[in-house]
């Protein structure tokens, strides 16, 4: 054990006091007046001449809280391994934090930027310099570990031939992310150091021209840590007008509506926006006016020609990064919808009245809502082309293998038992004609006028859209008739909703890629309320969406947006803007490599024309270049120092760093105030016990 | 029988009259009796007025009547005539309650007072310490209770007690028959005592004699070792109160059994009273034995 202030120790001494005291207190001190001593016989107490210690167990305490307390006030700590490591080894580490966003692409700011990086890295050793950049996310350089454990073989040179290879980017700024993750990053590497002093010793050196329209959420839901600080450097761009543009809706005749976002320490107010077919080539431009730091929407006139799609430009500001807008028009997708029912037109005693009006063509899609009735020639349609099944009757042979290989190439099939019959598809379709003893029985359902839905799965995405309060109340839904089922267990199931006497309402089987939906009821009228509720048109078109490939594809997307791709083709290409191409894995759904405005194309092996085109633009929070304010930071906890100053080890001599260390082992351990509780409690103990061996104290007292 | 009054609380009382008719009308609820009809003020009878009789005994409304002058006589008017004697000496300032002997004793003469004069009783004071140092003669005139309580308010002089002189000087003093009341905690050697109360009893004269003690007289309930100081002598020694106690209270005993002896023989009212006993216990125990 050592100590940080050992001179306290000297009041060691003091542990004299109480044995005195206790010595001293047979010298009565107390005069009591009395009324007379006629009575009283002279017996003088007797005061111990010998100096014999009556209580050694009150001595002792007494001695023993002195020492604790002495103890406490000498502040002790415990030396460890790690410590000598420390001590041996000062932690010190800058990491150099460069924005790489698109707004960096201003002017001359990423020439600045590489000035002020280059410099920082030429003031600090090389061994202790990590470098990442960040714009949505945090990228590593040179990592931290790899700081650590390439020390030796690191070097200026080296360095900055790193910052040579980086370029700023098209997206948007993240700054609250990068900050925390880099935080959250050097708190994991502090959990390892004894002495707390890894954060104390990290400087983050932060170069980025701090623009209004960083992120900073993250920081709000993150304590950022006391000892770790960041030293601003603030790049100015030479010009500072700026305005940016952003696409709020491209509407079924091709007429956008954009948003013109102004600066607010811009200087221009007035803009033109026009259609761009080819390059220097403009169209039907307009005058915009827009306030500094303010935003107008404007609705462009409408493109009549197809191809080629033009891209919309801004001009009257000074930086050029920010002043385009490619656009794609939305398809919209053919969905056939298949009904195995009866048919029976403008009949409301049919479950094709009410599943045929549910499906309507809108002008996000065509529906082509075929009816095959149990006299209807064949389906001539290939399964690949259907979206939904619907089965409302009993299946012919030929049907059900139709559907069966329908549901093996991932179709989504939705069955209801419009009567007794139906249960034997039912059991061709989730059985599969394997196993005659896993079949699903129908029984006589209990009940007593009409039955309720209970026990809904509303996480499921067949009644997500009921999750909301308002809309969750399925109690106005009667069902008046419905079969029970027994589903045996060799068939994977799961129950979506149960009637009220806790028989299956709506199941789902999954069939391979497929997915049968079975609903124990019919929807006509004479046996529920289902078809007339506000429930059945919502969740009918949400069966249809389970189908992967009857989902909208959007056509416009921000910067490193995640575009969902249709996973039917075997081998697929992306051409980027830059004529690049990048070949997709055929499971792969998402593509996640949307770094460049402007248009990409999505083209298979075998189909020549591009299936699918969508387009890229600018987060338009990289518009609003004005500077953040660096209150706002500091309101998130964010600790900054003055870039004009040398942190604080780096100029100590190695002996005060080794004091501070010592000083935070110490604060770390806090082993003084475990000494003064005990110190306290064994002084409670002692005031307990002399109260209990001396009595209770006298109540006649002095005249 | 009506609530007793806490002596603490009593004794929070500043006014020496008031702490008395808290007392006296307590006792007399006590004893159901009214304190504001007859009693003592029942006249018998009429009788001529002759020259040498009070005036103010004239009944002026017989007199306007019947043009004569008639005296009213009073059933045990002026029947008695008290005498108290209180020790007010340094042994009477002790106190382990939160007021002294002094205190308390002062009340109870207060108390007697107010009492006697309720009754149109005489009533006279003797304050002695060592040597006489108030004299109240007895009478009953309407200054004579506010007279007493002045008395009694005034600040102690205090030192040592010496009994003897205020019996001598009641002997020599006291010439018609009465009650002779001696308070006091009876702390002094009782050397002469005896005689002197024989004296008084010899004259004629009921004595009453209120030894007054504190609690912790009594009990030498002190748990400290420390050193105890004689208020009377100043005399200290240093003393544990747990070996000494018993052989206290035994000498305490004796003393007291003494006093109970020729108090006995002389036919002498003794009532003890701690500081820690209701007033009005002491008041209606002198009331009974005296009727006995």
């Amino acid at each position: 054990m050592s100590f940080l202030t050992p001179l306290y120790l000297v009041g060691i001494i003091a542990v004299g006091l109480p044995i005195l005291l206790h010595l001293v207190r047979h010298q009565p001190k107390n005069v009591f007046y009395f009324s007379s001593l006629r009575f009283l016989e002279h017996k003088p107490p007797q005061t111990n001449r010998k100096n014999k210690i009556e209580h050694w167990l009150l001595l002792s305490l007494r001695a023993l809280a002195v020492i604790l307390l002495v103890t406490a006030f000498a502040r002790p700590y415990f030396k460890n391994q790690d410590l000598k490591l420390a001590s041996t080894q000062p932690q010190s580490q800058t990491i150099l934090l460069i924005d790489t966003s698109a707004s960096m692409q201003r002017d001359s700011l990423w020439e600045k930027a590489l000035t002020q990086a280059n410099e920082i890295i030429k003031d600090t050793t090389p061994n202790q310099i990590a470098v990442y950049t960040f714009d949505t996310q945090l990228t590593a350089i040179k990592p931290l570990r790899q700081s650590q454990e390439t020390r030796s073989a690191s070097s200026l040179e080296r360095n900055q031939n790193l910052l040579e290879e980086l370029t700023p980017g098209w997206k948007a700024t993240d700054l609250g992310t990068a900050l925390t993750e880099l935080a959250a990053l050097l708190q994991e590497q502090a959990v390892s150091d004894p002495t707390g002093s890894i954060l104390r010793h990290t400087n983050i050196e932060l170069i980025t021209d701090f623009q209004a329209g960083s992120r900073t959420e993250s920081l709000s839901e993150f304590s950022w840590p006391e000892e770790l600080s960041v030293r601003l450097h603030q790049l100015e761009a030479d010009n500072l007008d700026n305005a940016g543009l952003q696409l709020l809706s491209l509407d079924d005749e091709s007429q956008p509506t954009i948003r013109i976002v102004n600066a607010a320490d811009s200087q221009q107010e007035k803009f033109t926006i026009a259609y761009e077919v080819q390059p220097a080539k403009l169209e039907k431009s307009q005058q915009v006016y827009v306030p500094r730091g303010q935003s107008r929407v404007v609705r462009m006139a409408a493109w009549q020609q197809p191809v080629p799609v033009p891209r919309i430009v801004l001009s009257g500001d000074q930086q050029n990064f920010d002043n385009h807008i490619y656009l794609q028009p939305p398809v919209r997708p053919n969905l056939t919808i298949v009904h195995y029912g009866t048919p029976a037109e403008n009949s409301i005693e049919s479950a094709n009245y009410f599943a045929r009006r549910a499906f309507p063509s809108t002008s996000q899609r065509d529906i082509d809502f075929q009816t095959i009735g149990p006299d209807s020639p064949p389906l001539l349609l290939s399964a690949t082309e259907i979206h939904l099944m619907l089965i409302s009757r009993r299946l012919a042979p030929d049907e059900t293998e139709q559907v069966q290989r329908y549901l093996e190439q991932g179709g989504v099939v939705l069955l209801t038992l419009h009567d007794d019959q139906s249960t034997d598809s039912l059991n061709q379709l989730a059985t599969h004609n394997t196993d005659t003893t896993a079949l699903i029985e129908t029984v006589s359902p209990e009940i007593n006028g009409y039955a309720l839905l209970t026990d809904i799965n509303f996480e499921h995405s067949l009644f997500q859209i009921f999750q909301a309060p308002e809309f969750s109340d399925f109690t106005r839904l009667k069902f008046w008739n419905y079969r029970g089922l027994k589903l045996p267990e060799q068939i994977p199931h799961r129950v979506l909703a149960r009637f009220d006497h806790q028989a299956p309402a709506i199941l789902e089987i999954t069939r391979n890629k497929g997915k049968l939906l079975v609903m124990s009821f019919g929807w006509t009228p004479q046996e529920s309320q289902f078809a007339l509720s506000t429930k059945f048109v919502p969740m009918l078109n949400a069966i249809l969406t389970l189908n992967d490939r009857a989902q909208n594809t959007p056509a416009q997307f921000t910067i490193g947006q995640k575009v969902k791709l249709p996973v039917d083709q075997q081998t697929r290409l992306i051409s980027t803007p830059d004529r690049s191409q990048i070949k997709l894995a055929s499971d792969q759904q998402d593509f996640t490599e949307t770094i460049l405005p402007g248009l990409y194309q999505v083209e298979s092996g075998t189909q020549l024309p591009p299936t699918r085109q969508f387009a890229v633009n600018l987060d338009i929070s990289e518009s609003q270049t004005e500077p953040l304010a660096r209150e706002k930071l500091e309101a998130l906890g964010v600790h900054f120092t003055d870039s004009g100053l040398k942190t604080e080890e780096n100029t100590s001599p190695a002996e005060l760093q080794r004091q501070a260390q010592l000083r935070e082992l110490e604060q770390k351990q806090q082993l003084w105030r475990w000494l003064i509780i005990v110190a306290l409690a064994l002084l409670g103990l002692e005031t307990v016990l002399a109260r209990w061996l001396t009595g209770k104290s006298s109540a006649t007292g002095k005249a | 029988m009506s609530q007793r009054i806490d002596p603490a609380c009593l004794m929070r009382i500043k006014s020496l009259e008031l702490r008395a008719k808290t007392v006296v009308e307590g006792t007399w609820k006590g004893l159901h009796r009214s304190p504001y009809h007859g009693f003592s003020v029942e006249f018998t009878e009429y009788r001529e007025y002759t020259p040498g009789d009070d005036p103010r005994h004239i009944d002026w409304k017989l007199a306007a009547r019947s043009n004569e002058h008639y005296i009213k006589r009073f059933e045990e008017e002026t029947n008695l005539c008290c005498h108290m004697l209180l020790d007010l000496s340094t042994s009477m300032q002790f106190q382990s309650l939160g007021y002294t002997k002094a205190e308390y004793a002062k009340t109870l003469v207060a108390t007697f007072a107010y009492f006697l004069a309720q009754q149109r009783d005489a009533t006279g004071l003797i304050i002695f310490d060592e040597q006489v140092e108030t004299v109240i003669p007895a009478r009953f005139t309407r200054g004579q209770l506010r007279r007493i309580l002045i008395e009694l308010e005034r600040p102690p002089q205090g030192s040592h007690t010496n009994l003897i002189s205020p019996l001598k000087h009641a002997v020599e003093t006291i010439k018609k028959r009465g009650l002779v009341v001696l308070i006091s905690d009876l702390m002094s050697p009782l050397d002469e005592l005896n005689t002197h109360l024989g004296y008084l009893r010899a004259q004629g004269h009921e004595v009453a004699l209120f030894q007054i003690l504190d609690p912790a007289e009594i009990h030498l309930n002190f748990h400290e070792t420390a050193i105890f100081e004689d208020l009377e002598t100043g005399e200290r020694i240093a003393l544990n109160p747990k070996a000494a106690r018993e052989n206290y209270q035994q000498q305490l005993q004796e003393h007291q059994a003494a006093i109970q002896s020729f108090c006995r023989k002389q036919g002498v009212h003794y009532h003890q009273l701690t500081t820690d006993m209701p007033l009005e216990l002491g008041l209606s125990e002198f009331l009974t034995d005296r009727a006995a």
